[in-house]
């Protein structure tokens, strides 16, 4: 999921990220709200569809594991507090962990998209048609630049600790915690400095913020299929409002 | 053309002038070499000429600089830039995207051109430069020498009058070198003004009507290149060769040698190795190969022939498939061979943690008496003694590259291998490293040298191994 | 050839971008290397983002540093991780009153303003955090015992790393790395 740069080409993937940013902005603050199973089932129906069709089964059987592992943790935590404090388990009923569940598992299927159809170019090109200031796009298109040049930095710099035998674990850690923190950081950092002071050195020989229009060449435009996503979503939304507001009714 | 008049410029917080009292004046179509020992002033200049300097480095300048008629002061370095264009050491770290091509239609881009305009300005100058089957490649597996083209073809593409070039030579191999010469010389013929900064004097001669060699931030002399020539102008500012032996047949090749052969039967003995890379194409293919110890050894190819990767298997960073190491008599393996190595890569950025160089040689290692001892010994056989407690990352170029020398050195390793050590370095600096591995050579270690610097190889190295032209994929 | 200046200099955006970037790939690997889920792993991933955190106000001395790292962070992570796509309004403002009491106590050369706006930042971001958390869980609140938990471990990473970031900071700067 993370670093990943291929974008597949398949109906939700040709949906602009705005698009899902803005649905999933709109769910996010929605879901907190609902409260009743049945509104529920619906968005956590329909988002597990619009998960469905990144046709990631393994990915999303991982991330519902994560969720369980999550929860079961959790429970056993509420379950030890409950202990401790009154002297017994908590006593809730079924419903009560089913609501969190279903809001996380919404959520979960929404952010899934993002994260597994977009790529930062393309987020980057979205953000030109928006044109948006170049001090939100700049810093992102340096973060393209720099993360894989960093994961080789990380990769250098471990080899150069195990040249000199040192090596940082559990154990490293928890025997010299200073060392350690100073040989994770420092190389990192003088490595960031150092990259920052020479690119923006070629930004500001190539002119590149001082430039107004730097969005024209691969800008990206709404396409009919995130109109089908944005009618699509409306439509489920009044249905989920409408199975919330009939049982408060 | 540049004009600069009673130019003088110190850097902040400091109260030594970098450049003091600078007269020059270059004509149109002129190319002008720029060189002297580390910390002259020589980069500083090249930053005045385009505008990199007072407009992001801070400082007090007095004095003018003139570039096409107009001073410095009055415009942004991005405008500057459109006359006067620049190429530095690495130009992998001025890439703002991840594709060649990309890279090269952002100017355009940025210029506001339009997009079918665009792709034919790229279309030729990557012809021009022969960057046409990387042009969909991913700037991380171009070689060092095509990353220096890209950049020189972006350059192009921004149609400059003026080309300012920052040590360019300092990662590329022989070919790439020579390559980037004709690319010059080229330039020169369409009528623009080339400046060349650089330690780096033997691939100059065909191009270079100027030079200036510049002392404590001072124009010390200048002349054709002729006066390269001059054994006192060499010695006095501690200068690079003019030239080099471009062939290394008077390398004895060391697989011709007798197994423990040469120094009291200590050698370094590889069998039959074999390696690929995940998803890779095989780097080596039963590769046998013999290196007495008491010697140092180049190893020499192109990029991408696999000679990090034979180091990295040398010293157990890097499994082998198949194959035996055998080190003094005894094979060898993974985690035995580690200790028994020691590996100074290129980037010395990578391998400084520490907050003194003290501490940076002691890092890591046992607090005993007997192991200070040996890193003051160690310090003071590098000359690093009178920096013990400085931070490691305020030293200069050549200090940190003894630096990082000397941490290797203190795990007394019988194998020693160095990746590129000289790159960027002046004759004085280079001929420090030379004397320092020819005694850890006698001392009984096996060294073995990774490099393009050919001055470095005829000097220093006994023998080569030459690694074939076997694809390297990572 | 006056053009107005821009507020944001290109170098300056470019460390937030670096350092954003910075801060992403190590938190993943102390992560992946640590194995996630437990303490000490929490403790050093959340002191080592803190304490890059710290470097980069110490480098860009301008208001809005901590809200643009904050932005570009929340957008970085949503695309990236498909996280944090709720907290981020909440993450800007508090990024936004940090910038704002650095400023106020001040400014970015103090390090004490520093320590104040960058330490209000993290632990509203937190609250915040459990206050959604709570939103969500709300039905069930026993739930939130192992969030609390969680967050609690990584808070005491976070302060420790303000602490180191000074003090990384300083040494940087005494050794000429730094700019300014």
């Amino acid at each position: 999921m993370i670093f990943q740069n291929t974008q597949g080409d398949g109906f939700i993937h040709r949906v602009n990220v705005l698009t899902k940013i803005i649905l999933s902005l709109i769910l996010s603050v929605l879901i907190v709200f609902l409260h009743q199973k049945e509104s529920l089932y619906i968005f956590f129906a329909a988002s597990f569809i619009y998960a469905g069709m990144l046709k990631k089964f393994k990915a999303m059987f991982v991330y519902y594991l994560m969720i369980l592992v999550m929860f079961s943790i959790s429970l056993f935590f509420s379950f030890l507090m409950g202990k401790i404090m009154s002297g017994h388990g908590a006593g809730n009923n079924d419903f009560s962990m089913l609501v969190p569940f279903l809001r996380v598992s919404v959520m979960s299927n929404i952010t899934m998209v993002i994260a597994f159809s977009t790529t930062m170019d393309s987020l980057i090109n979205s953000l030109k048609y928006l044109r948006l200031p170049s001090f939100i796009y700049f810093p992102l298109i340096v973060i393209i630049r720099f993360i894989p040049s960093f994961i080789n930095d990380v990769k250098h710099i471990r080899e150069s600790l195990k040249v000199r035998n040192i090596s940082i674990n559990f154990l490293t850690i928890i025997i010299h915690p200073f060392l350690s923190v100073r040989l994770l950081i420092v190389p990192a950092v003088i490595r960031a400095l150092r990259s920052s002071d020479e690119l923006s050195i070629a930004a500001d020989i190539k002119g590149i913020l001082e430039s107004a229009d730097t969005g024209r060449y691969a800008a990206v435009k709404p396409k009919r299929e995130d109109f089908v996503v944005g009618v699509t979503a409306v439509l489920i939304i009044a249905a989920g409002l409408f199975a919330e507001r009939g049982i408060l009714s | 053309m540049i004009e600069i008049k009673n130019l003088s410029y110190s850097y902040p917080f400091s109260d030594t002038k970098a450049l003091e009292d600078i007269n020059l004046e270059i004509k149109k179509g002129e190319a002008v070499l720029i060189t002297g020992p580390s910390g002259c002033g020589k980069s500083t200049l090249s930053r005045v000429l385009n505008g990199l300097i007072p407009h992001y480095y801070l400082g007090d300048l007095e004095g003018s600089v003139r570039v096409n008629n107009i001073d410095n002061s009055e415009r942004q370095v991005c405008e500057i830039a459109k006359d006067a264009g620049s190429l530095f050491q690495d130009p992998e770290q001025q890439f703002f995207t991840l594709k060649v091509r990309s890279e090269l239609s952002l100017i355009n881009e940025i210029r506001g051109d339009e997009p079918d305009d665009i792709k034919a300005k790229v279309e030729a100058v990557s012809e021009k430069y022969e960057l046409d089957k990387v042009l969909d490649s991913s700037i991380f597996t171009l070689s060092e020498g095509e990353k220096q083209k890209t950049a020189l073809a972006s350059l192009s593409l921004s149609g400059n009058s003026i080309v300012v070039l920052d040590e360019p030579t300092a990662n590329l191999d022989y070919e790439s070198t020579e390559m980037l010469a004709s690319h010059l010389a080229d330039l020169k013929k369409e009528g623009k003004t080339i400046i060349v900064v650089d330690h780096r004097l033997y691939w100059l001669s065909s191009f270079i009507d100027t030079v200036y060699i510049m002392e404590n931030g001072q124009i010390a002399e200048k002349g054709d290149f002729s006066i390269l020539e001059s054994d006192r102008i060499v010695g006095k500012y501690g200068l690079r060769q003019l030239s080099v032996k471009k062939e290394f047949g008077f390398l004895e090749e060391v697989s011709s040698l007798e197994y423990f052969g040469a120094v009291s039967g200590k050698s370094l003995a590889v069998d039959n190795l074999n390696f690929k890379y995940k998803k890779g194409k095989s780097v080596f293919h039963d590769y046998s190969v013999r290196i007495p110890s008491g010697s140092v050894c180049a190893v020499v190819g192109k990029n991408g022939a696999g000679k990090t990767t034979f180091a990295k298997l040398l010293t157990g960073l890097l499994k082998m498939k198949d194959g035996e190491i055998v080190l003094n008599g005894k094979a060898e393996k993974g985690k035995e061979l580690l200790k028994k190595s020691g590996v100074v890569f290129q980037n010395t950025d990578h391998q400084l943690y520490m907050k003194t160089v003290f501490e940076e040689l002691t890092a890591g290692r046992k607090k005993t008496t007997e192991e200070k001892n040996k890193a003051e010994m160690i310090l003071d056989e590098l000359g690093l003694t009178d920096f013990k407690e400085r931070h490691p990352q305020s030293l200069s170029g050549g200090q940190k590259q003894r630096l990082v020398i000397a941490c290797s050195l203190m795990k007394d390793p019988d194998i020693l291998i160095l990746d590129e050590p000289t790159s960027g370095l002046d004759g004085k600096n280079l001929s420090i490293i030379k004397n320092i591995l020819k005694k850890e050579a006698r001392k009984g270690r096996i060294i073995l040298i990774i490099t393009h610097d050919y001055e470095l190889i005829q000097d220093t190295c006994d023998y080569k191994i030459e690694i074939g032209d076997r694809e390297e994929t990572t | 050839m006056n053009k107005k200046k821009k507020y944001w200099e290109s170098w300056e955006i470019v460390s937030i971008g670096t350092f954003a970037a910075l801060i992403r790939i190590s938190s993943f690997l102390v992560s992946i290397t640590g194995g996630g889920m437990n303490p000490v792993a929490m403790i050093l991933k959340n002191l080592i983002a803190t304490s890059l955190l710290v470097i980069l106000l110490y480098r860009v001395r301008k208001y809005g540093v901590l809200s643009l790292y904050v932005l570009i962070n929340s957008i970085m992570t949503m695309v990236m991780m498909g996280r944090g796509m709720m907290i981020a309004p909440m993450a800007l403002l508090a990024g936004l009153i940090g910038d704002w009491l650095i400023v106020l106590l001040g400014g970015y050369r103090n390090t004490a303003a520093v320590l104040i706006g960058l330490g209000f930042y993290e632990t509203a971001y937190r609250i915040a955090s459990l206050g959604l958390g709570f939103l969500f869980m709300r039905e069930n609140i026993n739930l939130l015992y192992f969030a609390v938990i969680t967050v609690s471990i990584g808070y005491t990473g976070c302060i420790a790393g303000i602490f180191t970031g000074m003090y990384f900071s300083k040494e940087l700067k005494h050794a000429g790395i730094i700019r300014l």
